[in-house]
């Protein structure tokens, strides 16, 4: 009833970056390290079938996971942001800034799940086209329009805010 | 205007800020191997328990595959039958398993082994586990489907605690077989009979093997007592080898065995204000 040796290894090695996508996945730091810990127990119990790529298979688990919660909570999600702890990007001071940490952030947790899954898949976790895909189940053609989607909303989003804040700025001065 | 390749790059950057100070909880891989160890178990009698059931309801046919020695090896349709009598009668029977841990394990030191008792309601809504050394109980632990808790006692420092279901992570279709699957499995015909099995105290078995039953995707393999049809040896294959079978109990749901299901909180222990987690 022990664990594999080599599957803590892939634990001892992994485990950060593996957190550290749950975490822009789903936008909430407690919510990914309970996901992470999910996908690496599934990981565990099917290492058979993993060992050979259990990041892979590890990712594509917390992809999964990360749908599901966002289906549970979508209601709330409709009414509020997935981190609390982001403020609204518009009262922020954006006056130095065309696009600042904030902003993304924002834009991030307002972009649709799957968007943001291939966000975080292609530019964080830098995976190619084909890695992206297995990770998200897709084929390769869908995750290059999503991406081009993606990036597309993220403009409309960052440059919405900052018309808003040159609005706001002009009813200052 | 920002290009794209420019976009990225502010994503990219913005992204790796936003996380650069996450960290793996300290305690990952001790929970981990908590919760896999608490898995294997949980998993031993759903993969009995429920396939029985469902191979009992679906009533659907085995390959037959007579024995490597020539053996007489009973009709597979008629093992199903009789297996589903069984069953029908036995849900709501409570399963007893008991093994040995010895070396460095969980509670088990060099010398000094420990013995993991387990009782299982047979239609799984109820389980609990209890380890001891030296004859005497050292910690143990409950799970009630049906009001969705945990509760675990520690004997070492006298204290227990109650918290919601842990068995299952509270996604208890997660990692089990569903009886679609099983059905499906058995519709395969990857559910087939090897050969007679050892005797098991004493009594004739049929030994049963298939692919992909167990939970993860692992084979399986189970003796059923000739006489009862009750499935009396369990085993599992992990890593391309199986692991040494262990024996399964069948008692009846009298109040004595229910009783079992639960943890007894003794008097004087502290009950901890977290629930196991």
């Amino acid at each position: 009833m022990q664990l594999d040796p080599a599957f803590e290894e892939f634990v001892a090695g992994r485990s950060v970056a593996l957190l550290r996508t749950a975490s822009l996945l789903v936008g909430d730091r407690g919510d990914a390290e309970d996901l992470l810990q999910t996908a690496l127990l599934r990981t565990a119990l099917k290492w058979r079938r993993a060992r050979d790529h259990p990041e892979a298979y590890a990712r594509q688990v917390l992809v999964n996971l990360a749908r599901d919660r966002w289906r549970r909570s979508r209601r709330r999600v409709a009414e509020q942001s997935l981190n609390p702890t982001l403020a609204d990007p518009a009262q922020a001071d954006h006056s130095n800034a065309v696009v600042n940490q904030l902003a993304i952030q924002h834009a991030l947790a307002v972009l649709p799940q799957r968007l943001r899954e291939v966000i975080v898949l292609r530019f964080f976790d830098d995976l190619s086209v084909a890695d992206t895909a297995l990770a998200m189940r897709t084929s390769e053609g869908t995750v290059k329009s999503q991406t081009s989607r993606a990036l597309r909303q993220l403009r409309q989003i960052l440059g919405n805010h900052q018309t808003d804040d040159n609005a706001e700025a002009n009813r200052v001065h | 205007m920002f290009t794209d390749d420019d976009l990225v790059r502010e994503i990219q950057s913005a992204m790796r800020r936003d996380v650069a100070d996450l960290a793996a909880p300290a305690n990952l891989l001790p929970e981990l191997r908590k919760r896999y160890s608490r898995r294997i178990v949980a998993r031993r009698v759903a993969v009995i328990s429920v396939p029985l059931m469902v191979a009992a309801a679906v009533g659907v046919g085995v390959m037959v595959e007579l024995g490597p020695s020539g053996s007489t090896v009973q009709n597979a349709a008629y093992v199903t039958n009789q297996v589903s009598k069984a069953m029908d009668n036995a849900g709501q029977s409570i399963i007893f398993i008991t093994t040995t841990e010895t070396g460095v394990g969980k509670l088990s030191t060099p010398g000094k082994p420990a013995t993991w008792n387990s009782w299982y309601r047979a239609d799984n809504t109820a389980s609990r586990t209890q380890a001891l050394v030296d004859g005497r109980p050292v910690w143990e632990e409950s799970n009630d489907l049906n009001r969705h808790t945990t509760t675990t006692v520690d004997h070492r420092n006298r204290t227990w605690t109650s918290g919601p279901l842990l068995v299952m992570d509270g996604d208890r279709t997660g990692d089990l077989l569903t009886p679609t699957q099983i059905e499906q499995a058995m519709a395969s015909g990857r559910l087939s009979i090897v050969d007679q099995g050892e005797p098991v105290d004493g009594r004739p078995t049929i030994h049963l093997r298939g692919d992909d039953l167990a939970v993860g995707g692992h084979p399986m393999g189970f003796w059923v007592d000739q006489s009862t049809y009750l499935p009396v040896r369990a085993e599992y294959q992990r890593g391309g080898a199986w692991d040494p079978p262990f024996d399964l109990t069948w008692l009846p749901p009298t109040p004595d065995n229910l009783a079992n299901l639960t943890v007894p909180i003794p008097t004087g222990y502290t009950q901890l204000g977290v629930g196991p987690k």
